[in-house]
């Protein structure tokens, strides 16, 4: 159907919004309580437009003198987000209408009275809708001469989610968000008029495995993060598009840098994967990325460097004959990393490669699955490639039957659960290829330090079989600058500030990405590992490394899964 | 012009224990309901029609039409009746559920029977205990006597009707914020469209209507739609109860045609202005109706129309009557912290208006106001009005609109700055923020 907004014709399917069509087709409605993946509320009153639709005549639509349709216009301004479209509806926007421009800075002003504007140290600044719209339409001061409301303030509404009553502007999305999505209520207003407040019900706290996503839909600085509070400002912090590995969901996320560290990860728009959400242990695994990481590379505790590494990985590698050494592979790796390591070891005569199982508990019913780790699917693809994968299992009985007598860990923890120190002492040597320190780097001959997803640009495949890439957030000692060009920047990297984080050391890990410590000059970036790579698995073969863009590829499911013994 | 003159009551008729059963059965009781299980549904909804019945609940939508809007089919539907009865200056159905309780309830068997409604509440503020018990003792009696339940009258017809007690909130007697409460919900105005006619309560299709509605409903089918609309004006007919209070001889509630003079309500039914005082104002219809200063009282009729002419509206016909000692400031002081408590605070421009509102009427009242705050009250009822999901915004704005306009002077006498600037202020920024 026809409709017109600010006197420009859209055709539209279907029976939307006036705000769907409008942010569709490039209108700004300013906004605060309606979000796509909430039920619609209607009670911001930001959205106001006027609206009318054509008169119907005895003959169809009515038309005047100069052949227009006649339109009868609703006496009021009604709400872009409650209100259906239809045939020929007219809509003026704030553009076309003073009654909408008015009664925007209207709200605004209202709004206003009663928010304690310390926008000066609230966490919101630079990324608050409130503090946009009142730029872009609000009024240019305020009338309101009276003292403002008290309501609480640093409120621990559950484990994660500090609230702050002062700032909330009661537009309920955080409501909404427990009851419809996270199918968690725990949230109410309470009390009356300009008194009310968001509150837990009585006896509960906000800790639904999604809690923290309230905080990314409030509006304003209400809902803050706990672990996030006061640590940075929104602009000293640069944004990378990547996605969370806590599970095989890979939902869509935006990794936050300030001074190369990681300071918050935050939930990235993506229809197919998470909609706008994540879970909040997936938003919260962030800080291995940043401690306990394993940092150059080290033999039997001593610092070498990389050149010795190699050596010595070629030393302990070439002590047994090659049907002794067992390799783990990874899902927590990219698709490019096991790749090479596969392909690496296999050129080396290597036959044992293992994969562990990281199931536990079940999925629920919006993101979180039962899959631990982000990328099985991937190993799944290279299978046939390392001519099937041992178990857990088969590994810890070959290396006490004495079969397998040097182990190859790569970014996985054996001696953390599947592997004992009586493995550890029939082996002959355990080299580790891993980002953080744990049992396996204290019990390694050979450590070499492997850059995080948060530090490299590469592949993962999720449950569904969606074809996503991670990118470099952060920069790591040895710089490479295929992964630099894809790193994000802050305004303060780009204008070179003197925290940037180019300049300083203390927070940059000397690791490298696993492809690049075992390929030597074979590869000389991530693409070049992909394109090899889809030239050899079939499922790939179509796809392109440009292609997968920050929103992922939709792998076309194998007609028949490949069953190879190992 | 419509008088008390040979007025018959209908809904309060001066008969002793009418709200036991048999006495209403001897009156005529249940007859309406009998009228209207022998004719067909659709004759029902068009008899009320033909009356020409306006809702009592403020809002005066044409009942019948109302009725008509409920869709067609098996779809479980529900009736809500109003008996909330928040608004200030409004103390007319606890009149109905004390002396006429089964015509209540007849009329509310007769909208079921019209809408194929097979359940029933009755939505009672919290504070009506009394006449809450009452009423359930007359349901009782209605259930024993075959009138509510199953099978009504052997007709095959049946309706339950519940009882549900409000906890206090002047919203919930917003439609949509009576079904919220109902549902158990936070009583938030729900957005329209969809009307409860479509989605409702849990829902489903409902109506809701005013306890007074209903009851003139039941005297509709007991004597005909022709008799009910000769009675009193002629586009807002029927027998209307006046809510007097305030600084009159003998304040009440009165039963009498529509389209009564307001002087006739004043000067003869309820006695006069207590004292021998004079008149300085009467809000005609409850506290969120325009007030009326007393040349306009001249002029009013109690009907929508006559309501219009004086630039007022019936609302509830709950006439507030102050005397020359009123002081206007401090009245509006009271409605402005009124509508400020009961904002429900769901819309922006409600939840700070309100407060606003109260806030500069509170500086009036202190003596601490100047003309740049005159105009900001109309600026912030400009900002109001019309922008929320219910008429909350619109109620507390009103008053403070026609107050102030209608009675400029008094205002005037209470500023600070009498001899500054002139009216031609206008309205700027006066913080940068």
């Amino acid at each position: 159907m026809k409709v017109i907004i600010d006197q420009i014709e859209h055709e539209v399917d279907g029976k939307p919004t006036i705000l769907e069509v409008a942010s569709k087709v490039g209108v700004e409605i300013p906004h605060f309580c309606y979000h796509p993946g909430l039920s619609i509320s209607g009670n911001c009153r930001m959205c106001l437009v006027e609206a009318g639709t054509p008169k119907m005549g005895p003959n169809g639509v009515e038309l005047d003198a100069d052949g227009k349709p006649v339109i009868l216009w609703m006496p009021k301004p009604t709400t872009a987000c409650s209100t259906q479209m239809s045939e020929g509806m007219q809509v003026k926007t704030h553009k076309t209408s003073k009654v909408v421009e008015e009664a925007q800075k209207g709200v605004l002003e209202f709004i206003l009275i009663n928010h304690p504007l310390d926008c000066p140290i609230c966490d919101q600044a630079g990324e608050c809708p409130l503090q946009e719209n009142t730029f872009q339409y609000g009024p240019e001061g305020s009338r309101f001469e009276f003292e403002k409301n008290s309501k609480p303030k640093r409120v621990e509404l559950g484990p994660n989610v500090m609230f702050d009553a002062e700032r909330c502007i009661n537009c309920t999305r955080c409501v909404r968000f427990s009851e419809e999505v996270a199918k968690a209520p725990q949230l109410t207003v309470i009390n009356r008029g300009d008194r009310n407040y968001i509150a837990t019900f009585p006896g509960m706290e906000l800790d639904n495995p999604y809690s923290m996503n309230v905080i990314d839909i409030c509006p304003v600085g209400a809902l803050t993060s706990k672990h996030f509070r006061f640590k940075a400002r929104v602009w000293e912090m640069s944004e990378t598009d990547s996605i969370c590995t806590g599970c095989s969901a890979g939902c869509n996320v935006k990794v936050w840098v300030k001074n190369n560290e990681v300071l918050r990860v935050t939930p990235r728009e993506n229809p197919t994967v998470n909609q706008w959400w994540m879970c909040d242990q997936g938003r919260l695994g962030f800080t291995e990325l940043n401690e306990n990481r394993v940092s150059g590379p080290s033999f039997k505790g001593q610092a070498i460097t990389w050149e010795e590494a190699a050596a010595k990985l070629s030393d302990l590698t070439g002590s047994v004959p090659a049907e002794e050494i067992a390799v783990i592979v990874s899902p927590f790796a990219t698709l490019e990393d096991n790749f090479a390591v596969i392909s690496h070891f296999k050129a080396a005569g290597v036959t044992s490669f293992v994969r562990f199982d990281h199931t536990a508990g079940s999925d629920d019913h919006l993101l979180i699955k039962a899959d631990k780790s982000p990328n099985q699917a991937a190993l799944t693809l290279l299978e046939k490639k390392a001519g099937g994968f041992l178990t857990g299992k088969a590994l810890a009985s070959a290396i006490t039957s004495g079969k397998l007598r040097v182990l190859v860990s790569v970014q996985e923890n054996p001696f953390g659960g599947e592997l004992t120190s009586d493995h550890r002492s029939a082996l002959k040597a355990v080299i580790s290829f891993s980002t953080n320190l744990n049992e396996t780097t204290s019990s390694a001959d050979l450590v070499l330090p492997a850059a995080t997803h948060a530090e490299t640009l590469g592949t993962f495949i999720n449950a569904k079989g969606i074809l996503q890439k991670v990118r470099p957030a952060k920069i790591l000692k040895h710089q490479n600058r295929s992964l630099m060009r894809e790193t994000g920047l802050s305004r303060w990297d780009k204008h070179a500030w003197k925290y940037d984080k180019w300049a300083q050391p203390t927070h940059v890990t000397d690791a490298k990405p696993v492809w690049e410590i075992l390929s030597g000059e074979e590869y000389k970036s991530a693409e070049q590992v992909f394109s090899r790579l889809a030239k050899e698995l079939p499922a790939l073969n179509s796809v392109s490394w440009s292609e997968i863009g920050t929103g992922g590829i939709q792998l076309e499911p194998a007609s028949k899964p490949e069953t190879v013994k190992p | 012009m419509s008088s008390l003159a040979g007025y018959e009551k209908v809904i309060l008729p001066d008969i002793p224990n009418l709200n036991q059963i048999e006495v209403y059965e001897k009156h005529g009781g249940y007859d309406g309901l009998k009228k209207a299980l022998s004719m067909s549904q659709d004759d029902v909804i068009s008899e009320v029609k033909k009356s020409g019945l306006r809702g009592r609940g403020g809002a005066g939508f044409p009942t019948g039409l109302k009725w008509s809007f409920m869709p067609k089919g098996d779809k479980i539907r529900y009736l809500a009746c109003n008996g909330d009865e928040g608004e200030p200056g409004t103390f007319k159905d606890r009149q109905i559920f004390e002396f006429n309780p089964h015509l209540f309830i007849e009329g509310t068997l007769i909208a079921c029977y019209a809408m194929g409604i097979k359940t029933a509440y009755v939505y009672i503020r919290g504070e009506y205990l009394k006449w809450i018990n009452i009423l359930q003792a007359s349901l009782n009696e209605a259930y024993a006597k075959g009138y509510a339940g199953q099978n009504i009258l052997g007709k095959g017809f049946s309706t339950d009707i519940v009882i549900h007690r409000g906890a206090g909130a002047y919203i919930c007697g917003e439609e949509s914020s009576l079904m919220n409460s109902l549902e158990g919900k936070r009583p938030y105005p729900r957005i329209k469209p969809p009307f409860p006619a479509q989605v409702g309560l849990w829902g489903q299709p409902t109506t809701i209507n005013n306890i007074e509605t209903l009851a003139n409903a039941a005297v509709i089918l007991r004597k005909g739609a022709d008799w009910y609309s000769k009675i009193g004006a002629e586009k807002h007919p029927g027998p209307v109860l006046y809510g007097i209070s305030g600084h009159v001889t003998k304040p009440g509630v009165y039963e009498g045609p529509t389209g009564m003079s307001l002087k006739e309500l004043i000067y003869e039914v309820a006695g006069g202005i207590r004292n021998g005082k004079k008149l300085k104002a009467v809000i005609p219809g409850g506290s969120s109706t325009p007030i009326l200063t007393p040349e306009l009282v001249e002029k009013a009729t109690m009907d929508a129309d006559g309501l219009r002419a004086v630039g007022s509206s019936m609302g509830t016909a709950g006439i507030i009557v102050m005397d020359e000692d009123t002081d206007l400031v401090d009245t509006l002081h009271t409605l402005s912290k009124f509508y400020h408590h009961e904002s429900c605070g769901q819309c922006t421009p409600c939840r700070e208006g309100t407060g606003w509102l109260e806030k500069v009427v509170a500086k009036f009242a202190e003596g601490k106001a100047t003309r740049q705050d005159y105009d900001l009250l109309l600026k912030i009822c400009a900002q109001m009005e019309g922008r929320t999901v219910c008429a909350l915004a619109d109620a507390a704005a009103w008053p403070v609109r026609n107050t102030i306009t209608r009675f400029k002077e008094e205002f005037e006498a209470r500023m600070a700055d009498q001899d500054k600037k002139g009216w031609e202020y206008s309205m700027k920024a006066v913080s940068g923020v």
